[in-house]
């Protein structure tokens, strides 16, 4: 394993951890859950491309659920546990599709690209996360709403308002991260 | 704050259950999970809720931990619950109003759904209480181990696993400290709207992004100043053992999956 791939994964641990404790800062909107760990795994993607943001994200989700997951009864169902979890989780690192043409932007100080590309990348990467949530509701809805109940409005209902206040939370402050502090986009040794 | 992070919500003991291997323990749970959905009716339920107390009874942890277990879901399975109350129909009908109707099969559901709730989050708070973060990511790397025939990097992902759950409670501690300190200056958390809620989170951001890219730079200069060379072939500090209590346990479940399928509907 050479340096560089040791040091990008290692990056990648500290990030899930992160993304983790980020997860206990007090936060309350309701029913509506906001999830600060995307904002670390958005910054990381976007350092470090989608290969990375995957293997991080992967990490996260079983972190979440073994520190939360299995204690708050959020595995109700083999197949939706599985999704809520490793894929939904995991599914965040996508944002980091956008990682190769934002390193670019950054170099050549491209203002309108950067923001244009880390925000498509990121709303991409919290839409597909919930998407797994909205999947994983239907089939606890599934199994649990009564016989005729449409499972698709109740996970729409509940996933949608959360999806919708992740993408403004994760626009707005990966917006003022790339205003304050651009160097966090930029990997070392990259 | 550190301790109760390192160990989730793990409680130290030399039960029965604190003994079994934690990959059985894992799979047994995910299985516990699925069969659950075998129950059908009153002999069913009461069946997986005997053996769900017997495990809870080997694991000489209080029933006070379990049943605090339910209380972040309680307005969840309520929800569900009345979902089922009140819009199942069939049987004898007690009330109905528009939509809305009160019949037997409806209470019976209600109750079924109920229990499935409470013994899936007793069977899976067990192998929380019972079970430490770090044997759980060991755990894992051994269930995962056939993902390497398709080249899934098994070692790396349980070993970031067991790094991670090393440094989510020292990032804690940073964010409190750092919190601690935005709230000197009168930032509130987790008060006001949204957007007052973000602003408030950004000074967070910075100086633990900037500390955790650094501690992992000096993190994989030491890993690499020891010779790291990747997974295979390391040697491990803790070796996980079967057992002939965990051939038992499987044993168990095998036969309470046989009595849930004699006695279901």
């Amino acid at each position: 394993m050479n340096n560089q791939r040791l040091l990008v994964w290692i990056e990648g641990t500290l990030i899930a951890a992160l993304a983790m404790a980020l997860e206990y800062i007090p936060h309350s909107i309701g029913f509506v859950d906001i999830s600060y760990g995307i904002i670390p795994l958005a910054v990381y993607s976007l350092r470090r491309g989608w290969r990375a943001g995957l293997g991080s994200g992967l990490v996260w989700g079983l972190l979440d659920l073994f520190l939360r997951g299995f204690g708050s009864g959020g595995f109700l169902n083999p197949l939706q546990g599985f999704i809520e979890y490793p894929i939904a989780f995991a599914a965040v690192g996508i944002i980091g599709i956008g990682a190769a043409p934002l390193q670019r932007a950054l170099k050549l100080q491209q203002r309108g690209w950067l923001f244009g590309l880390a925000l498509g990348a990121t709303f991409l990467g919290v839409l597909v996360k919930y998407g797994f949530h909205f999947i994983a509701g239907v089939i606890y809805w599934g199994s649990y709403a009564p016989k005729g109940m449409s499972p698709v409005i109740y996970s729409l209902a509940i996933n949608g308002g959360s999806a919708i206040l992740n993408l403004i939370l994760a626009g707005i402050v990966i917006s003022v991260l790339l205003v304050t502090a651009p160097h966090l986009f930029r990997p070392k040794n990259g | 704050m550190m301790n109760k992070l390192l160990f989730g919500r793990f409680i130290p003991g030399e039960s029965f259950v604190h003994h079994l291997d934690p990959r059985n323990k894992l799979l047994m749970s995910f299985y516990y999970i699925g069969i659950i959905f075998l129950a059908n009716n009153w002999s069913t339920y009461l069946c997986l809720f005997l053996f769900t107390l017997l495990a809870v009874y080997l694991s000489s942890i209080k029933m006070g931990f379990f049943i605090r277990g339910v209380r972040p879901l309680i307005w969840l399975i309520l929800f569900t619950v009345l979902l089922q109350v009140f819009f199942t129909r069939g049987g004898k009908v007690f009330w109905s109003w528009g939509p809305i109707v009160l019949s037997q099969y409806g209470l019976v559901n209600g109750v079924y759904i109920f229990m499935r709730f409470v013994l899936i989050i007793f069977m899976s708070t067990l192998l929380t209480l019972t079970t430490p973060p770090l044997s759980l990511a060991d755990a894992i790397e051994a269930i995962l181990k056939p993902l390497r025939v398709v080249r899934f990097p098994v070692y790396e992902v349980a070993l970031m696993l067991s790094i991670a759950l090393r440094f989510v409670p020292t990032l804690m501690d940073e964010t409190e400290k750092i919190m601690n300190a935005q709230r000197a200056r009168g930032v509130d958390f987790g008060e006001g709207n949204l957007f007052q809620q973000m602003r408030a989170v950004v000074p967070l951001l910075i100086p633990l992004f900037v500390s955790s890219f650094n501690r992992a730079e000096d993190l994989a200069i030491a890993m690499e100043a020891r010779g790291y060379q990747g997974g295979e072939g390391r040697s491990k500090y803790r070796i996980l053992t079967w057992h002939y209590r965990d051939t038992f346990v499987v044993l168990a479940f095998i036969a309470l999956t046989g009595i849930l399928i004699w006695l279901r509907a």
